[in-house]
């Protein structure tokens, strides 16, 4: 544009965040707010809140599995955590063919033992979902306004004369000059933050947004005939619950937590009930960011309780794969430690503020010479 | 009179600046940058996922930054030669790049 760069550079961050500064300002919002999605969710299922952390938990869900899944070809169980007090079942029919990836889920207390019905809400997960598809409307549209924003935020620091001076200035009570620095200050606070969940979000949007770069991943999935006719060639026999009990699982939990000095957070079980039955331990014994999300090693137990195999974490390929699975880790959250997400949670705040302020800054900045025309109400009703 | 209509016409013409410019930037900016990282990866020698996520995350560094240039120049008219050279330039070297 006419003028130097910095005018250039204030030109296009101020139209490249002011266009879509509404939607920014919401996904941003929901972003930060899904940090926390599942306590979210607890909050909202008020039915969640009477499960108590037991020693039985096991035991409640192998009796639950064994009643109302005898058939299944796999059955899994989420542990209760530091994050959730629930006990998570799923299982996997093996005459329901392959629709579901998971098959049906229940909640349990694992106390009690007894099933949670919990209300009809999507609780954390609707502010997840909002924060990257809009709930239907499209990625296209959540990707193009993260690019418009990444635009914003080199640009904003490009055309900065004074970025760090401008930090440690607050003018409260000065109308304009108070939002001014307001902006500048919830941006450069947590510049790091910004750059980096805008651009690992683009990222993340990266097979919506760039279609000539998807890879073809043929996968081959056994069909649901084949599934059935594997079910009707085994025995299923419905497990006896007694033996199941009597199966030394507490002790291959103990090995695993000895091993990993972290406590075991799923147990996944293949052929329940069958003398080829398979037991695989996992927990949170993830060493490195880089390995992504299949960066937790696992133990496979036979029904004697012995290891029959060690499956270590995956380790990425290549300086590409590890980076990307670090902005994936990082904009997902899904490494960190209370402390660490409470802290990305702030720095998330922070971005929604600099978004606010910087939307507010320019209606207030416009309000005097353009009151009443078109283009400044536009943007104004929008805010 | 004659005052108000050299100023519709200036802002019209600003008006077209803009328009030209964001299309250049949107949709030039959007091929030179696949057909840049695309190379780049193929240079290096990427292949299957590490293609994808490499091209992937170059390819918004350079949008990025084909966007910052396009509204830098003075004139739409320097800006539009310069990234249709550079495109051009990009898209040779995509072709060498996959033997074409």
């Amino acid at each position: 544009m006419k003028g130097n760069v910095r005018k250039s550079m204030t030109w296009l961050h101020t139209w490249s965040s002011v266009l879509v500064g509404w939607l920014l300002f919401a996904i941003f919002f929901t972003g930060t707010l899904s940090f926390f999605r599942t306590e979210i969710t607890y909050w909202m299922q008020p039915e969640q809140h009477a499960a108590v952390p037991s020693e039985k938990a096991l035991e409640h869900g192998l009796r639950y599995l064994a009643i109302n899944a005898p058939n299944a070809s796999e059955w899994q169980l989420s542990l209760p955590d530091a994050r959730s007090n629930t006990l998570d079942l799923s299982w996997r029919d093996a005459n329901a063919g392959n629709e579901r990836r998971r098959g049906p889920r229940v909640m349990l207390n694992p106390s009690t033992g007894e099933e949670i019905k919990v209300r009809e809400t999507a609780g954390g997960n609707f502010l997840y979902r909002f924060h990257f598809e809009l709930y239907g409307i499209g990625r296209w549209i959540v990707g193009v306004v993260s690019m418009m924003m990444f635009v914003a935020i080199i640009s904003g620091v490009i055309m900065h004369r004074k970025i760090f001076a401008d930090f440690f200035m607050f003018r409260p009570k000065k109308k304009l000059l108070s939002w001014i620095d307001g902006h500048a200050i919830s941006a450069v606070l947590a510049l790091p933050f910004h750059i980096m969940i805008t651009f690992s979000g683009l990222i993340l949007l990266g097979a919506t947004l760039l279609p000539f770069n998807s890879e073809e991943r043929v996968r081959h999935r056994p069909q649901g005939t084949e599934v059935r006719q594997n079910a009707q060639q085994q025995n299923l026999a419905s497990p006896d619950i007694n033996a199941l009990l009597a199966l030394p699982i507490s002790s291959m939990i103990a090995h695993a937590e000895r091993t990993w000095q972290v406590p075991v957070e799923s147990l996944s079980i293949t052929h329940p009930g069958k003398a080829n039955a398979q037991f695989t331990l996992s927990g949170n014994n993830r060493t490195q960011l880089s390995a992504g999300r299949g960066g937790s090693s696992a133990l496979v137990f036979n029904a004697q309780g012995e290891v029959i195999n060690e499956r270590p974490a995956s380790v990425a390929a290549n300086a590409s794969q590890a980076t990307y699975n670090y902005l994936d880790m990082l904009h997902q959250a899904r490494f960190a430690d209370t402390l660490t997400r409470w802290l990305l949670f702030f720095a998330g705040i922070l971005g929604t503020i600099m978004v606010g302020t910087g939307s507010v800054l320019w209606v207030v900045k416009r309000a005097k010479q353009q009151l009443g025309e078109f283009g400044f109400e536009l943007v104004r009703g929008s805010k | 009179m004659k005052s108000q209509t050299v100023n519709r016409v200036a802002i019209n013409r600003e008006r077209l600046d803009v328009a030209l410019r964001t299309l250049i930037a949107v949709a030039l900016g959007y091929a030179f940058s696949a057909w840049l990282s695309s190379a780049i990866a193929n240079f290096i020698g990427a292949d299957g996922r590490e293609h994808e996520v490499l091209v992937r995350m170059l390819f918004f560094c350079v949008y990025c930054t084909f966007i910052l240039f396009t509204f830098i120049f003075d004139t739409t008219k320097k800006a539009s030669i310069v990234m249709t050279a550079l495109s051009a330039l990009a898209l040779c070297l995509y072709s060498i790049s996959t033997g074409l």
